[in-house]
């Protein structure tokens, strides 16, 4: 168990694609899995005599995440060149911020698994994402797509605070789901518009100095995430066991199939990137009004809609959880909960009906998937309101009323019509049913005898033989209440 | 009744677009006898890179749109070569360089786009040194460039090919860019009037990048008059160059006739004395005894910063271009080095191919000068300067309404005298680029000869303002063009 002698110390970079119509610094789109090359102009493809013009879209979702994750705000946006030779880089330095992080100094904490940890955000900082290298065989050689040149990254950076794999997937999972509640970014690690870095060291356990660090790159999945890490502890436990420990800082890249990392590059011999500021941008100025103005407008995040679910409105934390990681189903299930006024029944609902409705129509999940929209699904929270009033009102049964749920996906006629149109409307004549439970009991007659003598169970078997016999449409309580008199 | 080839070629930019918008002659008359210049001299002098492809065409297309009686540009039908920096949709594009042989952008410049709208006649493309890092227009890949009015001397640089052209009637306008004096110093060398102006004022949108903080577009022209009337056109606010100035265009409704009497002219005690050619010195000092017995006013003051100015500017401009000159790789552009195996030495051995050796200087000197060891000595300290130099310049205006002086220390030099000496070279800016560092406008006007071997040699003085306060120079041009008149002054070819 390396856990007995050895801390683990995580810091983690991600760097987030953010959701705006065109790039960090020209008018370009970006849609990923378009054709190569096709996304391009002569700013985001570093022509000579090309010249950039700052998003300022990026900046106002920059600094959604920056106040969401709690962070300090520089008043003055400056953006530096950072140099180095690479094919898919063609202006051979990367536009970013490296002096001065436009948030800086803030943290999360976590509400979900290790809840009560807080995770430290060194800095959020604004960049340009490179192209993209595609390396075929040896024939083919390297292929360039400069597409993804120009799109507006934020690199969030934490600081060495997070102590396990889980923690660091708790942080991520979280973090994820701030950037989707605020609609910063769809953070698609299959899309690579969430990518993540990182940074492992291991020291003796209390020890407060922190050992050499290892970079792991090229992890593009959760499972791969936590794959990494976990093989990242025994092999890093394993050299300080036997020898001095790790030899130098290195990047490591992780080969998820033979489940190894494997050195990329020694860091002793770092680059050096020539940072300065970029001339060819103005520094921004960031007014406060502004600051204030887009504070006011995040919407309520994961973690304190989490808790209010459960003090306020009395949810169990399971159906809170599964209500909160789906922003636009949580607004639905608030909606309906206004018009209902029991949240118990509205969370039942939406977690029964609009979750998987949801699921089943992806290209709605994500259209939707930020806190300032609700599901756009069909039937609306007022149709679903009607239909929970017409089961409380003994009109429908629970059963009709989600087979009319489902109806109402594709339908707009009104619940009523429907049900009568479905044939669904509960038989709640005292007569029609005393008359199906005489023609139960005529087909039971031991069963009857058995529940005349006592025996309870039989209760149910001759109200169950009166709602076959009735297509599921009576109601069944009244048969029961009916059946009880009869006994008597 | 035809005009004279020599009317057309004389004519300045004023004079041609009203001589074609009275119908005294045609588009394609003025592109002929401006063409006919170039094929008769420009063998020997070397000012012209190409000739726009389809300028024919476009010649033919305004003479049929004054014909429909359709609304002609106000440069309509004016001859304007373009420094081989400048991006021209679709035409050889090289900035002086090998390594873009074979670039033709896909785009225009912002100024090419404003003067194709004015109508303007896009002649050529005129040969500069590589990148625009040279006084002498000796750097150039494709060649030297000859000084109109001494062949075997420099035509100035990096705008040599601009201010040949112009001199020697080649073309009535050029456009220059100007780093640390690449338009003052070429005009100040062939004689015609140089306007570099504003940081900002001009949008610097497919202007190929060598030092981005220092550099704008401008004219070189052959009187005041024309030279505004090319900034009125190119001048304005950008949306597609976060560097250009919110500040409405330059309009010619701010050139009203100047009176000198009581304007203020600054003597920079820097800008004359040691290390200033006694002859040029003599001779701004002249220009500037007219002015004053016209009535202006002629104030000393300091500019205590200037000897920093030179290291300063080679420290910022030699880091900017190590930074915009790295995408010249071997793999987008220029010829990919055949002997390398790997990523690193394609890099290295195309650059080391591809680039001449005043380009490869500064871009060591840069790349050291940004390095993460030497930053706060170099780079950092070299703002600070230009910081000190901004204030110079402030601290002197609140004494004085324009600043005069010389534009070059020297005459336009012997080719190849300072070839193996590239400090004296860069010494030789040392009059220009404070203007670059504090954002300032300047010009340099015609004031007068030297003379040297029996030849006359061109002086030039250098009018500076403060910010956005081209209309000042200009007008102070146009006021010294009467009293002194050498902006007449033609060379023989």
């Amino acid at each position: 168990m390396i856990d007995k002698r050895y801390d683990t110390v995580i810091g983690l970079e991600a760097h987030v694609q953010l959701k705006t119509r065109t790039k960090m610094f020209c008018g370009c789109a970006y849609h990923f899995g378009a054709p190569p090359n096709s996304q391009t102009c002569p700013s985001c493809l570093g022509l000579p005599g090309a010249l950039p013009v700052a998003n300022r879209e990026a900046f106002r979702l920059g600094l959604r995440v920056g106040l969401a994750l709690q962070c300090r705000i520089a008043e003055t946006l400056r953006f530096d060149r950072k140099q180095y030779f690479y094919p898919d880089l063609p202006k051979a330095y990367q536009i970013t911020q490296f002096e001065t992080p436009s948030h800086f100094d803030g943290h999360l904490d976590l509400s979900f698994g290790q809840a009560g940890e807080t995770v430290h955000i060194l800095r959020a900082h604004l960049e340009e994402d490179s192209g993209k290298s595609l390396h075929g065989n040896k024939d083919e050689g390297t292929l360039i797509d400069l597409n993804r040149c120009g799109v507006p990254l934020l690199e969030i950076v934490t600081t060495p605070s997070i102590h396990s794999a889980d923690m660091a997937l708790d942080y991520l999972r979280e973090l994820r789901l701030i950037l989707r509640y605020i609609g910063a970014s769809d953070c698609d690690m299959e899309k690579g518009s969430l990518r993540c870095d990182v940074n492992i060291s291991l020291k003796p356990k209390g020890s407060t100095t922190l050992g050499r660090k290892i970079e792991l790159k090229n992890l593009n999945s959760n499972r791969m995430i936590k794959r990494a890490i976990e093989y990242e502890q025994k092999r890093q436990a394993a050299l300080y066991d036997t020898s001095k420990g790790i030899g130098a800082e290195e990047s490591r890249t992780w080969d998820d199939e033979a489940g190894e990392s494997r050195s990329m590059r020694r860091k002793e011999s770092s680059a050096d990137y020539r940072y300065f500021p970029d001339p060819d941008l103005p520094r921004f100025r960031i007014a406060k009004a502004w600051i204030e103005e887009t504070k006011a407008q995040l919407p309520e995040l994961p973690g304190p809609r989490f808790k209010r679910y459960q003090s306020q409105l009395g949810l169990s934390a399971k159906d809170a959880q599964q209500l909160v990681q789906n922003a636009s189903a949580a607004n639905y299930f608030e909606e309906l909960t206004n018009l209902i006024s029991s949240a118990k029944k509205a969370a039942n609902w939406v977690i029964a009906k609009v979750l998987p409705a949801l699921k089943a129509a992806p290209h709605l999940n994500a259209a939707a998937n930020s806190a300032e929209a609700i599901a756009p699904i069909r039937p609306t929270p007022t149709i679903v309101a009607e239909l929970i009033n017409m089961t409380t009102e003994g009109l429908i049964s629970q059963d009709a009323a989600h087979t009319l749920f489902d109806e109402l996906r594709s339908s707009t006629a009104s619940p009523q019509d429907l049900a009568k149109t479905l044939d669904l409307l509960q038989l709640n004549d005292p007569d029609q049913l005393r008359e199906l439970l005489r023609q139960s009991i005529d087909a039971n007659p031991d069963t009857w005898e058995a529940l005349k003598s006592g025996t309870q169970p039989a209760q149910h078997a001759l109200v169950g033989w009166a709602m076959r016999q009735s297509q599921g449409r009576a109601n069944a309580a009244k048969l029961s209440e009916l059946l009880r008199d009869m006994t008597i | 009744m035809n005009p004279s080839p020599f009317d057309l070629i004389d004519a300045g930019v004023v004079d041609l677009s009203l001589g074609l918008h009275r119908g005294t002659w045609t588009a394609v008359q003025i592109l002929e006898a401006h063409l006919e210049q170039i094929r008769k001299h420009d063998a020997k002098y070397g000012a012209f890179l190409s000739i726009v492809d389809g300028v024919h065409d476009r010649a033919r297309e305004i003479d049929r749109k004054r014909q429909d009686g359709r609304p002609l540009g106000p440069l309509a039908g004016v001859p304007i070569a373009i420094k081989d920096n400048i991006c021209i949709k679709g035409q050889p594009t090289s900035c002086g360089s090998a390594f873009l042989q074979n670039f033709r952008p896909p785009y225009s410049a912002e100024v090419i786009e404003r003067l194709e709208a004015a109508d303007a006649l896009l002649i050529g493309r005129t040969n500069m040194d590589e990148f625009g890092m040279g006084s002498s227009t000796e750097n150039s890949s494709f060649g030297i460039t000859r000084n109109p009015w001494s062949p075997s001397r420099t035509p100035g640089g990096s705008s040599g090919g601009s201010a040949a052209a112009v001199a020697a009637r080649m073309c009535a306008a050029a456009l220059g860019s100007d780093t640390g004096g690449s338009i003052r110093q070429p005009a100040a060398f062939c004689g015609i009037t140089g306007l570099k102006p504003s940081y900002g004022r001009v949008s610097r949108r497919g202007l190929i990048a060598y030092a981005s903080s220092l550099e704008q577009i401008g004219p070189l022209t052959r009187s005041a008059a024309d030279a505004a009337a090319i900034l009125a056109v190119i001048s304005g606010h950008d949306q597609g160059d976060s560097s250009s100035s919110t500040r409405p265009a330059f309009g010619l409704d701010e050139l009203s006739p100047l009176d000198l009497k009581g304007l203020r002219l600054g003597l920079p005690r820097e800008f004359f004395g040691e290390g200033i050619n006694p002859a040029i010195e003599a001779q701004i000092m002249s220009a500037c005894q007219r002015l004053r017995d016209a009535g202006a006013e002629l104030v000393d003051v300091n500019l205590p910063h200037t000897p920093y100015a030179i290291p300063a500017y080679y420290v910022i401009a030699t880091s900017e271009a190590s930074s915009n000159l790295a995408r010249y790789d071997g793999i987008g552009y220029g010829r990919r080095a055949e002997a390398a195996q790997t990523l690193d030495e394609v890099y290295a051995q195309s650059r080391s191919l591809g680039f001449g050796p005043e380009v490869k200087r500064r871009l060591m000197l840069g790349t050291f000068c940004l390095s993460s060891d030497s930053y706060a000595d170099y780079y950092d300290k070299a703002l600070r300067v230009r910081t000190l130099l901004r204030n110079d310049f402030a601290t002197a205006f609140d004494e004085c309404d324009l600043i005069l002086g010389p534009t070059a220390p020297i005459l336009p030099f012997k080719l190849g005298s300072l070839r193996n000496d590239p400090l004296a070279m860069y010494l030789s800016d040392v009059l220009t680029v404070s203007l670059n560092l504090a954002g300032l406008p300047g010009a340099s006007v015609p004031a007068g000869f030297a003379v040297e071997n029996e030849q006359r040699l061109p002086i030039g003085l250098q009018i500076i303002a403060k910010p956005f306060e081209e209309a000042l120079i200009l007008r102070l041009a146009t006021a010294w063009e009467m009293i002194g008149g050498f902006h007449r002054e033609s060379p023989r070819l």
